[in-house]
């Protein structure tokens, strides 16, 4: 979905447009579950994330210049801030670093993979990729130089193929 | 018939306008022309391109352009100008590339003063060994200067098998360097076909590394749904 459609959807729904809530959700619901849900780990967190996400829409809804980057900023900072509540930041990372190297030596897993990625390599990766985001607009969100930005997408990059193709570090 | 074939390519291609093409970072542009690179030495870039390098400070892909219509053309092909860094530069690679074809030429002359040529893509010129011991070194550096000034880069070294007696060592060193070759080739298949082995007994199902592409087209197709009860709840917390 385009940015101007977003913006028009946005404005309908500031407007208090119900039927374009719902529109915005059916069309954005599968790129910004996915990049939720990657950074919580956990489905009920990542729903309980995604309502909150769009309940926040219906209750003030912004007319970004951006909509597309600020929707996926939005998403990215409440689950970030659903982590924190949990107590649970580094939870991801830890549950998942060295045991997931065996299970990927059965298929590939691109889970496993993502998963021995640092939080904001990770970040980037979801935000670039599910998200659509332009380097750039990333690099707004995480609040990082563009080029940290692209080194780290290469690198986190790199470091999948690594896992997947057997050449564990 | 293949060079045939890549000729006609070539001219369609370049016959093509431009300016329909669009592409989303520098990387696909520079794959976009360097695709285009055939085998008769001819430069695959247009005339407003100086060169492409990685600029390690920034972690960039950097292209030198010629002028502000060569930065325009260039910002709008790519579509994420975030993707490259933009600087000036005063020639052509085109330009230098013809430069470096004419002193190749001259390398592969016996004896030669030329001992090596390139292109430094960030430095905008040519560098070319010169062998200082050459006779009449000099002069054929000074009359490079005047033709193409600071387009060349020399850098002065000292004659490799310059003498009769060099020669002759090094032709019979040659069987030698031979076998040394031929060890490292057999290292590197034992290396690769290793890799292969290891690569299959981990990766199951296929036997192929993964590539960049294919990773991120995969990551792209790798979504997770929601459950229907989420738009429930929403539907229910806002009352639309």
């Amino acid at each position: 979905m385009y940015d101007r459609e977003l913006n028009e959807l946005l404005c309908r729904i500031a407007a208090g447009d119900g039927a374009a809530l719902e529109t915005l959700y059916r069309e954005m619901k599968t790129p910004l579950f996915t990049v939720i849900y990657r950074i919580v780990g956990e489905r009920t967190l990542a729903e309980d994330t995604l309502q909150e996400l769009f309940v926040q829409l219906w209750r003030s809804c912004p007319a970004p210049q951006k909509p597309r980057a600020y929707l996926f900023a939005m998403a990215r900072n409440l689950a970030i801030d659903a982590l924190r509540e949990k107590g649970d930041v580094d939870a991801f990372d830890e549950a998942s670093e060295p045991a997931a190297a065996e299970d990927a030596v059965e298929k590939l897993d691109l889970d496993a993979a993502l998963a021995r990625l640092t939080s904001e390599e990770r970040q980037i990766v979801l935000l670039h990729i599910h998200g659509g985001l332009r380097f750039r607009e990333v690099a707004a969100i995480v609040k990082e130089p563009l080029g940290t930005v692209l080194w780290r997408y290469r690198r986190a990059l790199g470091q999948m193929r690594d896992y997947l193709n057997g050449g564990m570090k | 018939m293949k060079r045939i074939v890549v000729l006609l390519l070539t001219v369609v291609l370049f016959a093509m306008p431009l300016a329909a093409a669009e592409f989303e970072t520098g990387w696909d542009l520079k794959a976009y022309w360097d695709e285009q690179e055939d085998e008769y030495n001819v430069s695959p870039y247009p005339d407003y391109i100086g060169g492409f390098w990685i600029d390690n400070k920034v972690g960039l892909l950097t292209v030198g352009v010629i002028g502000d219509e060569g930065e325009a053309e260039v910002l709008r092909l790519v579509e994420d100008d975030g993707s490259i860094q933009i600087v000036r530069q005063k020639y052509s690679y085109t330009e230098l590339m013809s430069i470096r074809n004419m002193l190749e030429d001259v390398m592969r002359a016996s004896p030669s003063p030329v001992l090596g040529v390139g292109i430094d893509q960030s430095e905008n010129y040519v560098t070319v060994a010169i062998d200082v011991a050459f006779e009449g070194a000099f002069e054929f550096v000074r009359d490079l200067k005047k033709a193409y000034g600071d387009r060349i880069y020399y850098e002065p070294t000292v004659g490799i098998w310059y003498t009769a007696e060099q020669s002759k060592r090094a032709a019979e060193a040659v069987p030698f360097a031979v076998w040394v070759m031929l060890v490292c080739v057999l290292l590197g298949v034992t290396a690769l076909l290793l890799r292969r082995r290891r690569l299959a007994a981990t990766t199951a199902g296929t036997t192929m590394a993964i590539t960049s592409r294919q990773l991120e087209s995969a990551l792209r197709e790798d979504t997770v749904e929601p459950s229907g009860e989420v738009w429930e709840k929403i539907r229910r917390s806002t009352g639309c």
